[in-house]
């Protein structure tokens, strides 16, 4: 009991400790470390995912279309809008992180569904895709050449 | 305090520093994601061809073009001036000496994809003053390679635009038709007038 005592402020502060670092670990508003680990998918492309996989697709794959006015509902069943200025909304939130299974972003802009991505990839989102017209969009359509440029498509 | 007590602070401070380092010396993004959310949301983080055509024909040194393709797509062609940082090597470079300088990084690829994620990770690494090529080199070929004019009038700005983009179009022509030797000499002597710019030693 005296040796209880005599330690009673080194074990609050170490349960202080510890409720901080569950804090930090368990909550999901906020960065994960190690930015490599969460960019991966897109260094070889895996993240990118064409409307014709989707159709095969088996697995629970919720789509959400990130432009301003929810353009692609139509186009795809249970598809959910969420606009990109809201992405970090509570609720939306609360939204994605609830599905079990894969995200797919779906947008008429590239490069807006690619800096989505990776925010959110960053946030560890795991099974988080882009739908895209090509499975490989970085694909050069012209060829350099002496005389100057021919278009190869 | 007796030295048990005094050990038992230390370890606790010590734990308390390792339980918030990140586990790996890899970077990590900084700050809040609502932040950078609004930072790569604006609208101002795009160059269009015409722009970057501005930035290649006046050899604006306050630009850093950043070429995301990998090597020896970028050895084929690239535009003038820009380096080359592998998007699939991003994070495993020395970031701080390529991108934290008082310029403009201006990152493309052939599309919008790799272009686009290098700018979120580059601003979310804490690196200042981040762009795209809109388009990429897809939309460079597009608009400047394959400039024409059709029509009977062309008005100043039509004028303007074309002249720009007809003097940027040699120069990539000329560029990336130089032999690789040369190429290689061109591209370090940027790099030398870049230190110089900087402050650095060549």
């Amino acid at each position: 009991m005296q040796n209880w005592k005599e330690y009673s402020l080194v074990i609050a502060i170490v349960l202080v400790i510890i409720a901080m670092v569950l804090v930090k670990t368990l909550t999901s508003g906020h960065f994960r470390n190690d930015a490599e680990k969460w960019a991966g998918p897109s260094f070889n492309r895996s993240n990118l995912i064409t409307a014709g996989q989707l159709k095969a697709f088996t697995g629970e794959a919720l789509v959400v279309d990130v432009t301003a006015k929810g353009d692609f509902l139509k186009q795809y069943s249970g598809a959910i809008s969420i606009p990109a200025s809201s992405l970090l909304d509570k609720t939306n939130q609360r939204k994605l992180r609830a599905h079990n299974g894969s995200i797919i972003l779906v947008s008429d802009d590239p490069a807006l569904s690619a800096r989505m991505w990776m925010l959110l990839s960053q946030m560890g989102y795991t099974h988080l895709f882009i739908l895209s017209d090509s499975s490989d969009i970085e694909v050069l359509n012209y060829k350099f050449q002496e005389e100057g440029v021919k278009d190869v498509h | 305090m007796n030295m048990r007590q005094k050990i038992s602070v230390l370890l606790l401070l010590l734990g308390l520093i390792l339980a918030f380092l990140p586990i790996s010396g890899n970077y990590s993004f900084h700050g809040k994601p609502d932040r950078l959310l609004s930072e790569v949301l604006d609208e101002n983080t795009y160059f269009s061809p015409d722009q970057v055509a501005r930035f290649v024909v006046t050899e604006d040194s306050t630009v850093q073009l950043i070429d995301l393709r990998p090597p020896a797509e970028f050895n084929s062609f690239s535009l003038p001036g820009s380096i080359n940082i592998p998007y699939s090597e991003l994070l495993s470079k020395d970031l701080e000496s390529l991108l934290n300088r008082d310029v403009r990084n201006i990152f493309y690829s052939n599309g919008d994809l790799d272009a686009n994620c290098a700018l979120v990770i580059a601003t979310g690494l804490g690196f200042k003053n981040n762009y795209v090529l809109m388009g990429g080199l897809n939309e460079w070929y597009r608009v400047v390679m394959n400039s024409a004019f059709t029509g009977e009038r062309i008005t100043a700005r039509e004028n303007a635009l074309f002249e720009t983009r007809t003097r940027a179009g040699k120069l990539f022509t000329e560029m990336n038709n130089m032999p690789d030797s040369l190429k290689v000499k061109y591209r370090e002597s940027k790099e030398i007038e870049r230190k110089k710019l900087d402050g650095g030693c060549e």
